[in-house]
């Protein structure tokens, strides 16, 4: 084990050191963040790990551009004494714009995301950050893919406060690996106008699975902001509902100091019962995988109430998360704490399970942990 | 009797101030980029100090980049009258309410809405005091209680909430030997903040630069329209 930490103290020296050489080499790169975090769960299982992402932007002239951003990754686990090192081009893509800005191509890969929601999304069509602890992507988690996008712009709203686009995105995960059997294809229309910003969604996947969404954010007042996307996915399941994914919040900040939410998430069609959920957990041959599978949501009807705060005086940003089961009444409590310190920033954050021993919380309250504090530095130079 | 009221009425429209003349004042900036350098010290005397790079496409697309080497890669755009914020390194783009503030008592409507034509018209007007009304909700203050000096110059403005609260007061600040005001100072129970605008630069943006999608790479893709 000593010969293994050894050995992974000598990696994070050279990590450091090849990040300290991207700043010096400064004007080759528009960006470098590096973290090392540290996890502690209470089965005392300890873990080390730390990336470093760097990118770059190739401008080719006034209307195109190559864009690069690579990652390297490496980490280490106390009980297995076990180090994963690893590197990869997170993104590299060519995006172009013509006939003044009518019509643009991206093509390469690159992290394709919709934002409607906070807590969950359901068009997230392309890049699952498999995650539901780490929405900002903090770790770098959230995997690419590799495809092409097309955007037809409506240049003649130009001057009306409106504007309008129609997109087709192909995407396949890992082009290099899997080749084009993971193939699915988008076709996005979206719209934004006064305080109203929505998009329509057609999809289909390799699985031949088709469907629809539709999702809008519109402001109420000057301190409300009420979310709404609603997926219908064409399967063979019997029943309509679950065939339907949809998330509704509204979210309230009188000041920019302070904000509240709510959201309520319907997955159709997932694990109803503690029956059909403990068969699933019989299933599992590690521990790892049980939170593999445990780190998205599986059941179908949650809620999900959170507050940030933002203590403006010493640069502190305080987020409280509460995540209601409502089938199995299981829970789940974050809490987040960061601190910037320049280009530094301390971020705490810990999760708390609760529930029923065969409840999707609760099962990992049992065989996993029942709560697990990370301590994460990050340092981000651009 | 009344043809002395008719001339009266008569020479106070002739007299009475238009929103395009009280814009007269304040920068002219239909598509462009400038700077705008925050200091708010609060009641404890804590004084910060933050930098931010704008550019503006007409009144409804802008984009806000923070300077301040704590924010650095956090920006916010307006499209189409909707915020959108991204933070830090993150490629998320999080839509966010109007009310939303920079810094100190510095809200980001302080920092877009530079002008008042197509955001308020005038209410009414007594000697040197100006009412004016948000034309709808989105506008950041719901009414504006403007003050004059003889001169018709706009000296200081009282900025009041939909629920008819009194948020804070702005004292306008003209640059030496200009008509111009180039600072802004907002006074609150909270403290003060000075904002003030500099190098102020009429160029042809392109919309992309205002565009949700293209959030994740803006903050290396604008800097070159600060230049």
């Amino acid at each position: 084990m000593k010969n293994n930490l050894n050995k992974t103290l000598k990696l994070v020296i050279s990590f450091v050191f090849a990040f300290v050489s991207a700043i010096l080499n400064a004007q080759m790169i528009d960006e470098a963040y590096m973290f090392a975090k540290i996890s502690h769960d209470d089965k005392n299982n300890k873990e080390l790990q730390g990336k470093i992402s760097v990118k770059k932007t190739f401008d080719i002239d006034d209307d195109s551009l190559i864009f690069l951003n690579a990652i390297g990754d490496i980490s280490y686990n106390y009980d297995t004494s076990k180090t994963h090192i690893d590197g990869d081009i997170r993104e590299l893509y060519y995006n172009a714009y013509y006939l003044k800005e009518l019509f643009n191509l991206k093509i390469g890969r690159s992290i394709k995301k919709f934002d409607y929601t906070k807590t969950y999304s359901i068009v997230d069509f392309f890049s699952k950050s498999n995650s539901i602890d780490d929405i900002n992507d903090k770790e770098l988690k959230t995997k690419p893919m590799d495809g092409v996008s097309f955007t037809l712009n409506d240049i003649t709203l130009e001057n009306s406060g409106k504007s309008q686009s129609i997109s087709f995105h192909a995407y396949v995960q890992n082009l290099s690996k899997a080749g084009i059997n993971n193939q699915k294809f988008v076709l996005e229309a979206t719209q934004s106008q006064d305080n109203h910003y929505q998009s329509i969604f057609l999809f289909i996947n390799y699985a031949k699975n088709g469907g629809i969404a539709l999702a809008s954010s519109r402001n109420i007042g000057d301190s409300f902001i009420f979310k709404s996307t609603i997926k219908y996915t064409h399967t063979n399941k019997t029943k309509f509902f679950d065939k339907i994914d949809s998330v509704l919040g509204l979210e309230y900040s009188p000041t920019s100091q302070f904000l509240m939410g709510a959201e309520h998430i319907y997955l159709g069609g997932r694990i109803h019962n503690t029956k059909d959920r403990a068969k699933i957990n019989k299933n599992f041959k590690s521990k790892d995988e049980a939170v593999r599978f445990y780190n998205d949501l599986t059941s179908d009807n949650y809620i999900s109430l959170y507050t940030n705060y933002k203590f403006r005086d010493i640069d502190i940003d305080f987020v409280l998360s509460w995540l209601k089961n409502l089938g199995d009444s299981s829970d789940r409590y974050s809490v987040s704490l960061d601190y910037k310190i320049n280009s530094w920033e301390l971020s705490l954050y810990g999760n708390v399970f609760d529930g029923d021993k065969n409840s999707e919380f609760g099962y990992l309250q049992d065989n996993a942990y029942s709560y697990k504090t990370s301590f994460l530095v990050s340092y981000l130079f651009n | 009797m009344k043809i002395i009221l008719t001339i009266i009425a008569f020479f106070n429209i002739l007299s009475a101030i238009t929103l395009k003349q009280l814009d007269a004042q304040r920068l002219q900036i239909n598509q462009g980029s400038m700077q705008v350098s925050i200091t708010s010290t609060n009641n404890r005397n804590k004084t910060t100090t933050k930098q931010y790079n704008v550019l503006r496409k007409d009144d409804k697309n802008s984009l806000i980049v923070f300077m301040h080497k704590s924010e650095k890669g956090s920006l916010i755009i307006k499209e189409n009258n909707n915020l959108f914020i991204k933070t830090g390194r993150s490629n998320r783009a999080v839509r966010i309410s109007p009310i939303q503030r920079l810094v100190g008592d510095v809200s980001i409507g302080d920092i877009l809405e530079i002008r008042f034509v197509g955001n308020y018209v005038i209410q009414k007007q007594e000697k040197n005091i100006v009412y004016l009304k948000a034309i709808s909700p989105k506008q950041t203050y719901a009414k504006i209680k403007l003050y004059l000096t003889k001169n018709n110059k706009l000296q200081k403005a009282e900025l009041f909430s939909y629920s008819d609260k009194k948020l804070k007061t702005l004292f306008y600040g003209f640059a030496n030997n200009s008509k111009k005001i180039n600072q802004y100072k907002f006074k609150s129970r909270k403290g003060i903040s000075i904002a003030i605008i500099s190098n102020y630069k009429e160029k042809k943006l392109p919309n992309r630069l205002f565009k949700k999608r293209n959030i994740a790479t803006l903050y290396q893709n604008s800097k070159k329209y600060f230049k």
